[in-house]
C-alpha cells in the first residue's frame, strides 16, 4: 500500500467515523480505485450500525431514586445513634488504659523505704515479674539475677501493680527474680533462715544505687551495718558513705570515713556472718 | 478543539452546578432537575457498557443516589456533568468486574443451556444479530462509543462527556471501530 493511500484511509476512517462527507472526484480518491473500495466498504459498514439504533426512553427514575436516598439516610442514622452510645465505654476504656499505663510507668508508685523491715516489704511491681521456679533459673529470658532480699513463703502473690487480676501466683520454693527497675511485691513473706539481715539490706542498698537513689542507698547500707551486731565499722559504712557522697551528703559521708579511718587495724572488712551466705 | 464539553441546560437557565449547590444546601427539587437532565445520557452509557437494559437502569438509580448522598464532596471545580459521570463510570467499571468474576465461575455453579433453539437459530442468520455479534466483540473502548453513538443515538459532544475524552479522540476511537467491524465483517463474508 501505498504512502498516499494509507493516509487518505485514515483520512476516510475519520471522516466516516466523524459523519462527513467526502468528495470522490477529488485528490487521491479520484485516482485510487482501492481506495474508493475502502471508502464504500466503510460507508456500507457506518449506514448498516444504523440497524442497531433503538430508542431507548430514559426511565423515571426520580422516585425511586428518592426513596433510595431516604432509605439509606434513615438506615445511616440508627448506625450513628449506635456508635455514639459506644462512646461512654470507649471513654472507659481509654481511662483504663491510661490509668493502667500511669501505673506502671516508672517513678509513679513510691520505692520501699529502707526503715521497713526489709524482709516483710511490700510495695508495688511495676513491670513483668521474672521468678524462677526452684531456684533453677530465670523463667524468662530477660530475668535479671539481682537477687530479692527474701524467700518467699509458699503460696506467695507477687502483685504486680495494684490490679487484683495482675497477682502472680507463686508455686513452692519459687523466689522471684527481677530487673533493677522493677519493685517487687512480696506479701506474706518470712526472712529466711539462711539470708542475713546485714546481706538483705546490703542488697536494698545495691539495688537502690542501681536505680540512681543513693540516699536511700546510704541508710540501707548503715541498716546493713547496724544489722551485722559489730561495732567495729565494716565495708558497709564505706558503702554507706561512698552513697551518702554520691547523694552530695557530704557531711554524712565523712562521717562514715572517719570511722572507717578510726578503726583498729587488721580488721576484716566482712562481717563473719556472711561467709556462710 | 474544545476541552471538556460541558452540557447546557436545555429545559432551563439554571446550571448544572448552580443546581447542585441549591441540592446540596437540601433543594430536592433542583437534584431532580439534575436527575432529569442527566438521565438520558447516564442510561445511554450505562447501556453500552452493561449491555443489559435491566442492569443499566439499576446501575443509573445507583449512580444518582451515590451523587446526591457525596454532594458534599462536589467543590464545582469542574462541570458538575463531568463529576456525575465520572461516578457513572466508576459504578459500571465495579458491575463490569464483578460481572467478569461472576463468568470466571466453574461452570458447574452456572445453568447451562448450550442447546440452541429454533429462534436464535433463526436470528443468528439475521444482519443486525451479526452486526451485533460483531459489536459486542469489540474492545470495550471501541464498543461503548459505537454502541452510545449508533444505538442511543448519542451527539459526539455528550459521548465526549460522558467517557471523559476529547472530542478529536471520540472521533479516533469509532474511526478505529468502524475499522475493526469492517475487517470483522469482510472476514465473516468471505467465509
Amino acid at each position: 500500500m501505498k504512502w498516499q493511500c494509507r493516509q487518505a484511509r485514515r483520512r476516510i476512517e475519520r471522516f466516516v467515523a466523524a459523519g462527513r462527507s467526502i468528495d470522490v472526484a477529488e485528490g487521491h480518491l479520484a485516482r485510487c480505485a482501492c481506495c474508493r473500495a475502502h471508502l464504500a466498504e466503510m460507508t456500507a459498514v457506518h449506514e448498516s450500525l444504523g440497524l442497531l439504533r433503538t430508542d431507548i426512553a430514559a426511565p423515571e427514575v426520580d422516585s425511586r431514586v428518592w426513596q433510595e436516598i431516604d432509605r439509606r439516610i434513615a438506615a445511616s442514622s440508627p448506625s450513628r445513634a449506635r456508635a455514639w452510645a459506644f462512646a461512654p465505654a470507649a471513654l472507659a476504656v481509654s481511662y483504663l488504659i491510661v490509668t493502667i499505663v500511669a501505673t506502671h510507668l516508672p517513678g509513679t508508685q513510691s520505692a520501699p523505704q529502707p526503715g521497713e523491715p526489709g524482709i516483710k516489704t511490700t510495695s508495688a511491681a511495676r513491670s513483668p515479674i521474672e521468678y524462677a521456679e526452684n531456684a533453677s533459673g530465670p523463667v524468662t529470658a530477660e530475668a535479671v539475677r539481682l537477687p530479692i532480699p527474701t524467700h518467699l513463703k509458699s503460696p506467695t502473690i507477687v502483685r504486680h501493680g495494684s490490679e487484683r487480676r495482675n497477682r502472680l501466683r507463686i508455686a513452692r520454693h519459687t523466689k522471684p527474680r527481677t530487673s533493677p527497675a522493677v519493685e517487687v511485691a512480696a506479701h506474706e513473706t518470712s526472712p529466711s533462715a539462711k539470708t542475713p539481715a546485714h546481706l538483705v539490706w546490703a542488697r536494698w542498698g545495691s539495688w537502690y544505687e542501681q536505680n540512681g537513689d543513693y540516699e536511700r542507698a546510704s541508710a540501707a547500707y548503715a541498716e546493713a551495718q547496724s544489722a551485722t551486731g559489730v561495732a567495729t565499722p565494716t565495708v558497709y559504712s564505706y558503702e554507706a558513705g561512698r552513697a551518702a557522697e554520691c547523694a552530695g551528703d557530704l557531711t554524712t559521708a565523712v562521717e562514715y570515713y572517719s570511722k572507717m579511718l578510726s578503726r583498729p587495724a587488721g580488721q576484716n572488712d566482712k562481717p563473719k556472718a556472711e561467709k556462710g551466705a | 478543539m474544545t476541552g471538556m464539553a460541558v452540557l447546557e441546560s436545555p429545559a432551563t437557565d439554571r446550571t448544572d452546578e448552580f443546581l447542585a449547590g441549591a441540592a446540596k444546601a437540601g433543594d430536592r427539587a433542583a437534584f431532580s432537575a439534575l436527575v432529569a437532565r442527566h438521565r438520558g445520557l447516564a442510561l445511554a452509557y450505562a447501556r453500552a457498557r452493561l449491555g443489559s437494559r435491566e442492569e443499566a437502569e439499576d446501575a443509573l438509580q445507583e449512580c444518582f443516589v451515590r451523587a446526591y448522598l457525596s454532594l458534599g464532596s462536589y467543590r464545582g471545580a469542574r462541570p458538575w456533568a463531568a463529576w456525575f459521570m465520572a461516578i457513572v463510570r466508576n459504578h459500571c467499571t465495579d458491575l463490569s468486574r464483578r460481572a467478569q468474576k461472576q463468568a470466571q465461575q466453574p461452570l458447574d455453579e452456572w445453568e447451562i443451556d448450550d442447546a440452541p433453539g429454533p429462534e436464535s437459530c433463526l436470528l443468528a442468520r439475521h444482519e443486525e444479530e451479526r452486526l451485533r455479534a460483531a459489536v459486542a466483540a469489540l474492545p470495550e473502548k471501541f464498543r461503548t462509543p459505537l454502541r452510545m453513538h449508533y444505538e442511543a443515538g448519542q451527539s459526539y459532544r455528550e459521548i465526549a462527556l460522558a467517557l471523559g475524552m476529547r472530542e478529536s479522540t471520540l472521533v479516533g476511537r469509532l474511526a478505529g471501530a468502524l475499522k475493526l467491524l469492517r475487517r470483522k465483517l469482510g472476514a465473516e463474508g468471505s467465509r
